[in-house]
């Protein structure tokens, strides 16, 4: 009996407590916002206030926001415990938001930072900034502005299909895999002022200033070019399977549109004889009818899929030919594709992969929709005329 | 005679409980000695000075004849005397080494009543009394076979409690029975006075924290363990009788389940398996969640309940420690005060620990869900054996789980599980019928299969293993 309580408490001796953290001790980080000015980093650390979340007394903003500067990330980091009284926990980090003019320099070099140190979990989504401060903004309804932001990238991406989430996982993946490029959503203020950092902006019924989802960042070697245009981005996402939804709204007659939401939305790429074929399915509802189009007629039917598939795929054509025209970055990942499945024309091609052969490889595109809901007005709702 | 006499005088101290009378007959004397305090009087007078006067001729073998008690016994020895003369016999001295017992015993036990333990809302209401009799009674009533075999004990110097194992003999392992035979007779002890002290002596008390001895209440449950072989030992005075040996599955079945169909049964008892986890690790769990792995909770719980601890000025296990030992506390006073007091205690309870500690900031009100939930898990389990035995499993989670996180709980757990995995009794592994797998006992575990499928009894508890039951099968 006492061998086996000797043996328990040397159990105790061994290690035990190193990492013991009480809740009332950590801070709890949400986010981190990345600049770069003059060679220096300054970061921007989400702080959440949990007393906040006792609605009974009032006890200040939802979250505060420190300042840290360094030579190196981590340095900066280091700064803000010269501010703040609890030791910052990085493990709930939802956000990394960098900024454009840090993007634009190179960014790469924050990478390797939240790659080796072993306490943030790398599955935080990566954004661009498109403007400062935006951490500081104060939100409604979800407060911790955050929480906020990822929110509405999340309802963004399943119903609009303009942004997407890349995590720090992908976008490392990105960085490392040399066949691919890299390709961020991006975020930017609205309407910022001094007022906009205080609780009083979301006490009004007219929100005065909030962040805005933008398009989404092309980059090429780890370079930040340009932004996308909306059909850009959405043909970005289309392509990649990383959409639940999004509207298609097709001009009929003159000034008289349809709109129909595609869901189910599936699409594949292969490679074949140094030819890249895209097909894309998807089915859909028509939500607007302003043209009067007899949707239970089954031929009038057939013809509206075959125009919107169609339409589907001018616009996915179009979309990818303007990017390989201005940017010439492959972001849809055709090499790293050929790469997998085509190893012979891979070798054949890498080193001209961006002096023409991108440009000019040819793609097939296929798209096609079922339209499943056609509402309860079948007729149409000008009958009278 | 008078030697016997005198030496009874003697050794009682003269005790005047002690009542002696002579009766002469025929030139010969009788002599009728009881204990005052435990015979009934209208017995004495009816049975035996009434049966005395019709006899005219004293001899041992008339007497015998002539007798109207229902009971007697013939004694030769002068320790058969004490015996029978402290269990409430009237002793008659007739000639040398010629005595009789005659049974004329007081009712000292109370009726048989309703359960105080055992809670049911269906099925019979009859408990188990103090008098061993009336309870061997209530079990013969109820299988009416010559296979109910008794095996009767005197135990403890001073006592001289009787004692009963009972078991069905077509069914019952006979290397089982053996086995609490020897433990039985094995027992020497000044004294037992209920089940408690015959149950610690039989079981090893501490190799195993939870217990391996079921006690009942109900003839109902007796019944329902001697069907399925197990053996059943009664003490007298003791309105407890102890079932064994018993697995931990045991402790999940309730009376209630037979009851009950076979499917709301199964969902029943995975609510009791899933009760049983959250009292053993809830708190352990909690402490580990917000002292070391913060992570996995999502954020917004997290910081729901950062903000409930921020003003609480005590780290997690020991706010944690300090409820669960007021619990306790709670708990002991409720057992010990009669019921007419339980009302002030839980006044005070729940005002004190519910309302004021977390107003005055001693403790945050999760905490004091957790410990909740912990207790009213704790509470479903009716052997007070069982709860105390996870409650010291309960604060092992928590002291793992304040160490090591949630690696001190993963530890704690496989500690739990080579103790019972590696525990057995009688030869039943505690762990059955989970491990090792016996398919017969699966099939009434977590899950309890439709009665008529339950053809098969547990090998290592019974001899015969096939049930005899037939029925409308269905598919």
């Amino acid at each position: 009996m006492i061998k086996k309580i000797l043996l328990i408490l040397i159990i105790f001796l061994l290690t035990g407590c190193y990492d013991h953290k009480e809740l009332n001790t950590i801070a709890i980080m949400t986010a981190t916002e990345i600049n770069k000015i003059n060679n220096e980093y300054i970061i921007n650390v989400q702080v959440v206030n949990p007393q906040s979340s006792d609605k009974t007394v009032n006890v200040g903003s939802p979250f505060f926001v420190y300042e840290g500067k360094g030579i190196t990330l981590h340095e900066a980091y280091r700064n803000i415990k010269t501010q703040s009284s609890r030791f910052l926990y990085p493990n709930h980090m939802q956000l990394l938001i960098v900024n454009e003019k840090l993007a634009k320099e190179d960014i790469s070099e924050i990478i390797d930072f939240y790659l080796r140190i072993p306490d943030t979990r790398t599955e935080f989504n990566v954004l661009i900034g498109k403007s400062d401060n935006i951490l500081n903004i104060t939100t409604p309804i979800d407060d911790i502005s955050a929480i906020s932001i990822l929110e509405t990238m999340r309802t963004n991406n399943k119903y609009l299909g303009i942004t997407n989430l890349v995590t720090f996982n992908d976008f490392a993946n990105m960085n490392l895999n040399k066949n691919l490029e890299i390709i961020l959503p991006s975020i930017e203020t609205v309407d910022y002022t001094e007022e906009s950092t205080t609780i009083e902006n979301t006490e009004k019924t007219e929100i005065k200033s909030l962040y805005k989802l933008g398009n989404l960042a092309i980059f090429k070697d780890n370079k930040l070019l340009d932004y996308l245009d909306k059909d850009e981005s959405i043909t970005y996402n289309l392509i990649k399977n990383k959409v639940a939804s999004i509207l298609i709204t097709k001009e009929c007659e003159k000034d008289k549109y349809i709109t129909a939401e595609a869901t189910e939305i599936k699409s594949e790429i292969s490679t074949k004889n140094k030819e890249i074929n895209i097909n894309v399915k998807m089915s859909g509802n028509i939500n607007e009818n302003m043209c009067n189009i007899k949707l239970n007629n089954e031929k009038e039917l057939k013809k509206l899929e075959k125009e919107l598939s169609k339409y589907i795929k001018d616009k996915i054509e179009t979309s990818i030919n303007n990017i390989r025209k201005n940017y010439n970055s492959d972001i849809f990942g055709f090499l790293d594709l050929i790469y997998k499945k085509d190893y012979k024309t891979y070798k054949e091609i890498k080193d001209t992969w961006y002096d023409g052969e991108f440009q000019n490889i040819k793609i097939n595109i296929k798209s096609s929709i079922d339209i499943i809901g056609k509402g309860n007005v079948q007729e149409g709702n000008n009958e009278k005329n | 005679m008078n030697k016997i006499i005198n030496k009874i005088k003697n050794e009682t101290n003269n005790l005047d409980n002690v009542i002696y009378r002579k009766k002469r007959i025929l030139y010969k004397d009788l002599h009728i000695i009881y204990i005052d305090a435990l015979i009934a009087s209208d017995k004495i007078s009816d049975f035996v000075l009434r049966s005395l006067n019709r006899i005219h001729i004293p001899t041992y073998k008339n007497i015998i004849n002539k007798i109207a008690n229902f009971k007697y016994k013939e004694l030769t020895t002068y320790d058969e005397i004490i015996y029978y003369l402290n269990s409430g016999f009237t002793i008659l001295l007739v000639s040398k080494n010629k005595y009789i017992a005659l049974e004329t015993r007081r009712d000292l036990s109370r009726g048989v009543s309703t359960p105080i333990t055992e809670n049911t809302s269906r099925g019979p209401l009859d408990a188990f009394t103090e008098n061993i009799e009336m309870n061997i009674g209530l079990i013969k009533r109820r299988i009416k076979s010559n296979d109910l075999w008794i095996k009767k004990y005197v135990l403890g110097k001073y006592t001289q409690t009787s004692a009963g194992l009972i078991y069905i003999k077509s069914i019952a392992n006979k290397d089982l029975v053996e086995k609490v035979d020897t433990l039985i007779k094995n027992i020497d002890i000044d004294g037992i006075i209920g089940t408690g002290t015959i149950r610690n002596l039989i079981e090893k008390e501490n190799k195993n924290f939870f217990p391996n001895i079921l006690s009942a209440e109900k003839p109902y449950t007796a019944i329902k363990y001697l069907l399925q072989g197990n053996v059943i030992i009664m003490i007298d005075n003791d309105p407890f009788v102890l079932i064994l040996p018993s697995t931990l599955n045991d402790y999940f079945i309730s009376e209630e389940d037979d009851y009950n169909k076979s499917i709301s049964v199964s969902v029943t008892r995975i609510v009791r398996y899933i009760t049983f986890a959250i009292t053993l690790l809830t708190p352990g769990i909690y402490i580990a969640i917000t002292t070391y792995n913060q992570e996995i909770l999502p954020t917004q719980l997290l910081t729901s309940i950062a903000a409930q601890r921020e003003n609480v000025p005590f780290s997690t296990f020991v706010e944690a420690l300090l409820m669960i030992l007021s619990f306790e506390i709670l708990r002991e006073s409720d057992l010990k005060l009669p019921s007419f007091a339980s009302s002030a205690i839980s006044i005070v309870g729940a005002l004190i620990l519910g309302e004021a500690a977390v107003s005055a900031g001693i403790v945050s009100p999760i905490m004091i869900i957790v410990v909740a939930i912990t207790s009213i898990s704790s509470l479903i389990f009716v052997e007070p054996q069982f709860t105390n035995a996870l409650r010291i499993y309960r604060i092992g989670f928590m002291i793992g789980g304040v160490i090591f996180g949630i690696y001190g709980i993963l530890l704690m757990a496989i500690l739990l599980l080579i103790n019972l995995v590696s525990y057995d009794f009688l030869g039943i592994p505690y762990l059955s019928p989970f491990a090792p797998p016996i398919t017969a006992d699966l099939k009434d575990s977590i899950i309890k299969f439709p009665t008529i499928k339950l053809k098969k009894r547990n090998h290592l508890l019974s001899n015969n293993i096939t049930k005899n039951i037939t029925g409308d099968e269905y598919d």
